[in-house]
């Protein structure tokens, strides 16, 4: 991480703001912002709105205990002063995301915890999103864009009337929005690192946004696009980048040091039984680089068990193609040997075995499963293939 | 003389502007009781149905009673080997998974789960059941699935039929919302699947 570090001083002069590091004490908070006026009020009800559609979803997880750890994780991090106010959604979505709403709804989307290894790193994000919350940047960003926009068609009228071209000016507003957005980013990474180094957690950033990158560059690259090397953000992004990122975080955990704990295990036991559910979407996804990272990165770190031997296998079997079929076949049988091994292992097994040729070895693996899961909802089509 | 067949000469030009129809038409109406055939499958509709200009893959076609958010009935006919199910828009960065003439019967459901889920961006989708079932008079494979779409309420069902015939896929597919839609359109859209030929 050496390189990081020397990338941090040079990118951190592009951002001044977060030159200076508070102690870490958690700010004294507020409570939760009431809207204000006309406007406001308006943007919470449309808000409200949407949380109430967003509880009738049925892709909303509804399992009290996952929720209950999610929760947990971000009451540990912000205090139980703050986490009073929020409202804990976890949303099926393949993507990598979270987000936090003005009126304290907090979604987090199922593509985030199947990429994350421990409360740390979950403490990270949450932070993140909640300082958002609490710095109102939701609000701000519409008051500031309104009044932006309202300055710009203004502007636009008295170049019409005066006949002297204003284009340039307001790209310029139009711009600012861009660079608002980039500076609340910022301004929230400052703040959720303020409160993971208040909490029991150790500081994590940098490793989720390092993996974030790396995931993103193995897509890239499988798609024969150059590796994103951005260090420094483009006008129009609406974040600062994955490197300045890594390289703030990365030299704050410097600072700071080996302190506070990353709680793997218990976070492995919370998501536990909705995992095989979110490997199974991910390998289902279209981007098979990006989930053999994440699935990797999962086995290298955390070590290499039963389910997600079997789910490397399964992105192999279903890429399809005898080079594919035979490295999915040498994953399930590594898997029949390991703990954790789900009993659709053998399924994806038997279906590799005949597709390659081994129809003996195949219909030994079939009749496997369905020893193991006799009320499987394919039961029937398997005993089919076997008998034919 | 002369201005009679001028005067016949600019209607028969009017009538040729009007008459004349680009090659591909828009949607089109099924008309009930007709057989049709759809590309290689012959399928006899009991109701009139709606076929959309916009077809979902390079051999299927969608049709549709109420709108595709509340009834959708698409085949796919000869599929050789290689050829995706639904149009693939971009090979580089969103290749569709390919047939395969030697997938097995539990291949090809896992081959329609991640077309679906391509096809319609779901990280939401579930099978409910998988069996074996007659398609065309060829032996074939049943899926019953639900799922549903993001911020949506709605929880939709679905019901597709696959069989491979000469090599070829062929396949009927019935997706609707569960509220009311999927089992009012059940009967007909299984009706038309059991005397589908090909």
């Amino acid at each position: 991480m050496r390189w990081v570090a020397l990338f941090g001083a040079a990118l951190l002069s592009v951002a001044p703001v977060w030159a200076a590091q508070p102690a870490f004490t958690r700010p004294p908070y507020a409570g939760a912002y009431q809207p204000q006026g006309t406007d406001e009020r308006g943007l919470w009800m449309e808000i409200g709105e949407a949380e109430r559609v967003l509880r009738e979803t049925p892709g909303l997880v509804r399992d009290p205990r996952l929720i209950e750890f999610v929760r947990g994780v971000l009451c540990r991090t912000v205090g139980r002063e703050r986490c009073a106010s929020v409202r804990t959604y976890i949303v099926r979505d393949n993507t990598f995301n979270a987000s936090m709403s003005p009126n304290g709804m907090m979604i987090v989307h199922t593509g985030l915890l199947v990429r994350l290894h421990s409360e740390a790193e979950l403490a990270a994000i949450l932070g993140h999103e909640f300082a958002h919350f609490e710095q109102r940047h939701t609000l701000r960003r519409m008051l500031n864009m309104r009044n932006g926009t309202d300055i710009m068609v203004w502007m636009g009228l008295a170049g019409a009337v005066t006949n002297v071209g204003t284009a340039r000016a307001q790209n310029s507003i139009a711009l600012s929005f861009f660079s608002f957005s980039r500076a609340n980013e910022s301004e929230a990474d400052l703040l959720s690192t303020q409160f993971v180094r208040a909490s029991p957690y150790r500081i994590r950033g940098a490793a989720v946004w390092t993996r974030v990158l790396d995931e993103e560059n193995a897509d890239r690259r499988e798609r024969g696009l150059r590796k994103q090397r951005k260090l420094a953000p483009n006008l129009t992004d609406t974040h600062p980048t994955d490197l300045q990122r890594i390289a703030f975080h990365a030299k704050l955990e410097q600072e700071v040091g080996a302190v506070g704990e990353d709680a793997i295990e218990t976070y492995r036991a919370a998501t536990a039984a909705i995992m095989p559910t979110l490997l199974d979407s991910l390998i289902k996804g279209n981007q098979f680089a990006a989930a053999n990272y994440v699935i990797a990165a999962r086995g290298e770190e955390l070590g290499w068990d039963g389910l997600l031997t079997f789910a490397r296998g399964e992105l192999y079997r279903l890429r399809g193609g005898p080079r594919n079929l035979a490295t999915a076949r040498d994953l399930y049988l590594n898997a029949t040997r390991m703990r954790g091994t789900p009993p659709e292992n053998w399924r994806g097994l038997g279906l590799s075995e005949m597709r390659l040729g081994d129809t003996a070895a195949g219909r030994a693996a079939l009749t496997e499963y369905l020893r193991r899961s006799p009320g499987a909802r394919d039961a029937a089509s398997i005993r089919l293939a076997l008998e034919n | 003389m002369k201005r009679f067949r001028k005067s016949l000469a600019s209607a028969l030009f009017a009538t040729a502007l009007l008459g004349a129809a680009p090659a591909r038409a828009g949607w089109k109406l099924i008309p009930a009781h007709v057989a049709v055939d759809l590309a290689g499958i012959i399928v006899t509709p009991a109701s009139d149905w709606n076929q959309a200009s916009a077809r979902p893959g390079e051999r299927g076609f969608s049709w549709t009673h109420d709108g595709f958010d509340l009834n959708r009935f698409e085949t796919f006919a000869a599929v050789p080997t290689g050829a995706p199910l639904y149009k693939e828009r971009s090979r580089r960065s969103n290749p569709m998974p390919k047939f395969d003439s030697t997938m097995l019967l539990p291949d090809l459901a896992d081959f329609f789960e991640r077309s679906f889920r391509l096809q319609n961006n779901l990280s939401d989708y579930t099978v409910d059941e998988t069996r074996p079932a007659r398609f065309g008079g060829h032996a074939g494979l049943l899926v019953r699935y639900h799922y549903s779409l993001p911020n949506d309420e709605l929880l939709r069902q679905g019901l597709v039929r696959l069989a491979v015939a000469r090599g070829r896929l062929f396949v009927a597919n019935f997706a609707a919302p569960q509220l009311h839609f999927f089992n009012a359109g059940l009967p007909e859209a299984e009706a038309m699947m059991d005397s589908a030929r090909f």
